[in-house]
């Protein structure tokens, strides 16, 4: 799907070199001589290892998804319980043997020139791999900004995948027990405490391999699961790039595809730096939402000159098309509207240019030549340019396909900036971040600084537009998606992650409130071993109560009482909103967030309540006066301000 | 008069660093109405048109940030015409030909502005009326 190394290509190849010594097991002389057997038992205990790595990393999802899940992963628990590392019989053989340790020390020293042993650990060595490539997804560090290192990382940590995992699990150990088993009864080359450990190794093998194969019969994992899981690419960024005047299609598609996961992975990040980030800027974020409207407008040109010329007129993949491109134009819009939105609103820092807006630009480049036909199209006017003929789109099938694949990931990446955007724009809303210049106020407004916090009548409209961004361009990656199914086009595959994803946010509802799924990812990623359903890198704005954080920084990640103590945050908010209501009539100039340890909670309660809080509980107003960002009375008060822009911004939503 | 119109004869009426932004302020929030009308006219423009908006914005902005830049209210062209009855190139013509003007005023206070912010202010603000200049003109690459 992205050119780069998959978990597929490192399991395929595992399970072909196994499937090769498999289909030689029942060759009369096998397994022939002794020296073929001698190192098999430190293959096995090498691919043993390697199996119960991802035992746990299976039991890390679903071991902790055992709380709140459904009678349908019980199966597969217990597949993952049967898979994961334990000191079993196997391993106290090989360690109670005299020179077991030794054996195992040997195992980066042996000359593999054994046909099973080599091809073994060949497949070993895949197996391995392929593990490492889904961790390079993970973050290791326990923090809890820690949400993996990429896009992928809830897809990594979901229940479905880690079902998938399992599933490829119990098919390596029903291909390593065999061999194992005849090894072991064939005696050849192998000392009597490495026969007992070969034969303790098959029937575990056996038993993971049995435990998998009732999780599939009982709860089968879907084709679609399972292609997800191979399609899992390594975690690496792609170089930034721009199309070469003379670049032919193909090579226009491949610059869309990889720009566009560029694109995905700055924001993402910015993302997750909104609070703080100096590249958040008025210029970042309406030069990403104005490239977007573009990019949504080349992805519309490229569907609606396909629906209007490839194939015979009225066929059915030309409605899909059509559909799709007036998907796109509204995907457009809705862009558009976003990009307005910015002309009334500007942010506290300036000049700075994020990355994002940077690969923005390019993905907008690269889907315009795409789109029209002229080499060197440019969002710059100049001659009028002509939209790339479908003949040149579509020259063949797999060129369609392409095409299809390449647009698709465009999309798909309009709605993961739309989202990350949002996330942005409501980080920005809820930490005072938005202004505006104060002349452009009514005259009503006395305001006796340069800039003044964003009312609500003009935050609001910018988060909704975001809001419409985002629905819109997801409504267009599906109308895509459908034409990637029909076409088989890579990308496809992007339904599935988006599927997943969505089912990782379903199952991590309540763990994504107390804010434990990002602790818990976070030491899966430190242990090799993941402990929740994935924290989605645009987890809900509401942040952690105050009692729920004292635990967060504790390294507490015991879901009971991360959810107890967001319960404790929840009464508090809700006894406080029962007292100011019945204090209405509240002592003038009283400020209930005057010390720090009551305005964390009111600053919570604002952010937590999701309605307008009581007048009680707001600082005291000067009257007449708006404070200006860079006014001494605002600087006395910061909090003033942030509680009172996001009370406008909930009067403004009710 | 049309805002355009407006917006350059201001800005030429401009004698001093308080004038020119205070006309450099109108004139950008000119040209970005101007662009937000007609930028759905024409396919061909949507892209140069979104773009110079944003410029229009951030240079508008920029102004706004200027030390020099009078306080109080800017004077309001919303009564007047957005070019409507104008074809998109007759908008194009216009807009590069007051961006133009806008870049070079304030490229001239971007290095004699007493004040180093408003020097700063004045040098980005006119890089972003160089940008939607070499928009309308096909000059530059994004």
């Amino acid at each position: 799907m992205t050119g780069r190394a998959t978990f597929g290509e490192f399991a395929a190849s595992a399970t072909r070199r196994l499937g090769a010594i498999v289909r030689g097991i029942d060759l009369p002389d096998w397994p022939g001589s002794a020296d073929t057997c001698a190192d098999v038992p430190v293959a096995v205990h090498s691919a043993m290892r390697t199996l119960t790595g991802y035992g746990e990393d299976a039991w890390g999802v679903l071991g902790d998804a055992r709380l709140d899940s459904t009678a349908q992963l019980r199966p597969w628990i217990r597949a993952a319980s049967q898979a994961s590392p334990r000191i079993d019989d196997s391993e106290v053989l090989l360690q109670s043997e005299p020179g077991g340790e030794d054996r195992r020390g040997r195992e980066e020293q042996i000359d593999w020139t054994g046909q099973v042993g080599s091809s073994m650990r060949a497949a070993v060595r895949s197996m391995q791999l392929a593990r490492d490539l889904l961790h390079t997804h993970l973050d290791p560090r326990l923090s809890l900004a820690a949400e993996g290192r990429s896009e992928w990382a809830p897809v990594v940590t979901s229940a479905p995948v880690a079902c998938a995992l399992l599933d490829r699990v119990g098919g390596w150990a029903s291909q390593i027990a065999p061999v194992a088993a005849r090894v072991a009864a064939s005696g050849r080359g192998i000392t009597a405490a490495e026969r007992r450990y070969l034969y303790a190794a098959s029937q575990r093998l056996w038993a993971i391999s049995w435990a998998v194969g009732e999780a599939q019969e009982r709860q089968p994992v879907g084709q679609d699961r399972l292609q997800l899981l191979e399609a899992i690419p390594v975690n690496a960024r792609p170089a930034s790039s721009y199309p070469a005047v003379d670049a032919a299609v193909s090579g226009l598609c491949d610059g869309v595809i990889s720009t566009a996961e560029r694109l995905r992975a700055a924001a993402r990040q910015a993302a997750a730096r909104a609070a703080w980030s100096p590249t958040l800027t008025r210029e970042s974020l309406r030069h990403t939402a104005g490239c977007c409207a573009i990019t949504a407008s080349n992805l519309r040109i490229v569907l609606r000159t396909l629906a209007e010329h490839h194939g015979r007129p009225g066929a059915s993949l030309n409605g899909s098309m059509a559909a799709a491109a007036a998907a796109a134009d509204c995907a457009r819009a809705t862009w558009l509207q976003a990009a307005e939105a910015w002309d009334h609103i500007t942010t506290d820092t300036r000049g700075a240019t994020s990355g994002t807006a940077a690969d923005a630009t390019r993905l907008a480049l690269w889907t315009g030549r795409l789109a029209y036909a002229s080499s060197d199209w440019t969002p710059a006017l100049g001659p009028r340019h002509a939209a790339r003929p479908a003949t040149d789109l579509a020259a063949s099938p797999d060129q369609l396909r392409h095409v299809i694949d390449a647009i698709h990931h465009a999309s798909h990446t309009l709605t993961f900036v739309g989202e990350a955007d949002r996330s942005q724009a409501r980080s920005a809303s809820m930490t005072g971040r938005l202004i505006v210049p104060t002349r452009s106020l009514p005259d009503s407004f006395d305001v006796p600084f340069r800039f003044a916090p964003a009312p609500g009548t003009r935050s609001a409209p910018l988060l909704s537009s975001y809001d419409r961004a985002v629905e819109a361009s997801a409504a267009a990656t599906d109308a895509i998606a459908e034409l990637a199914a029909d076409a088989k086009a890579p990308s496809r595959m992007l339904a599935a992650y988006r599927t997943a994803i969505g089912a990782g946010l379903a199952a991590s509802a309540e763990g994504s409130r107390s804010g434990h799924a990002k602790v818990a990812v976070a030491r899966a990623a430190r242990d090799h071993a993941t402990t929740a359903a994935p924290a989605p890198w645009h987890a809900p704005a509401i942040p952690a109560g105050p009692v729920e954080r004292i635990l967060l920084d504790l390294d507490i990640t015991s879901a009971d009482e991360l959810k107890q103590a967001a319960a404790l945050d929840t009464a508090a908010d809700q006894l406080i909103l029962r007292a100011a209501t019945a204090a209405q009539a509240a002592r003038p100039g009283r400020d209930p967030g005057r010390s720090a340890g009551t305005a964390e909670l009111i600053s919570h309660l604002a952010a937590a309540s999701g309605r307008p809080i009581p007048e009680a509980l707001l600082p005291a107003r000067p009257v007449g006066r708006v404070h200006g960002v860079d006014g001494a009375a605002l600087t006395a008060h910061p909090r003033a301000a942030q509680v009172r822009a996001r009370q406008a911004e909930l009067e403004a939503g009710a | 008069m049309n805002r355009i119109i407006r917006a350059s004869e201001r800005l030429n009426a401009a004698i001093d660093l308080p004038g020119v932004l205070e006309s450099a302020y109108g004139a950008f929030e000119n040209v970005l109405a101007v662009l937000r009308h007609h930028q759905e006219d024409d396919e061909a423009v949507f892209a140069a048109f979104i773009l110079s908006a944003n410029a229009a914005a951030n240079g508008r902005d920029w102004i706004a940030w200027a030390p020099a830049l009078p306080s109080g209210s800017p004077p309001r062209d919303s009564g007047e015409d957005l070019l409507d009855s104008a074809c998109v190139t007759a908008v194009v013509l216009a807009i590069a030909e007051v961006s133009a003007e806008l870049a070079r005023r304030l490229s001239t206070y971007a290095v004699t502005a007493a004040d180093i912010e408003d020097r700063e202010c004045c040098g980005n603000a006119a890089a972003e009326a160089a940008a939607i200049h070499a928009l309308m003109s096909g000059a530059n690459p994004p």
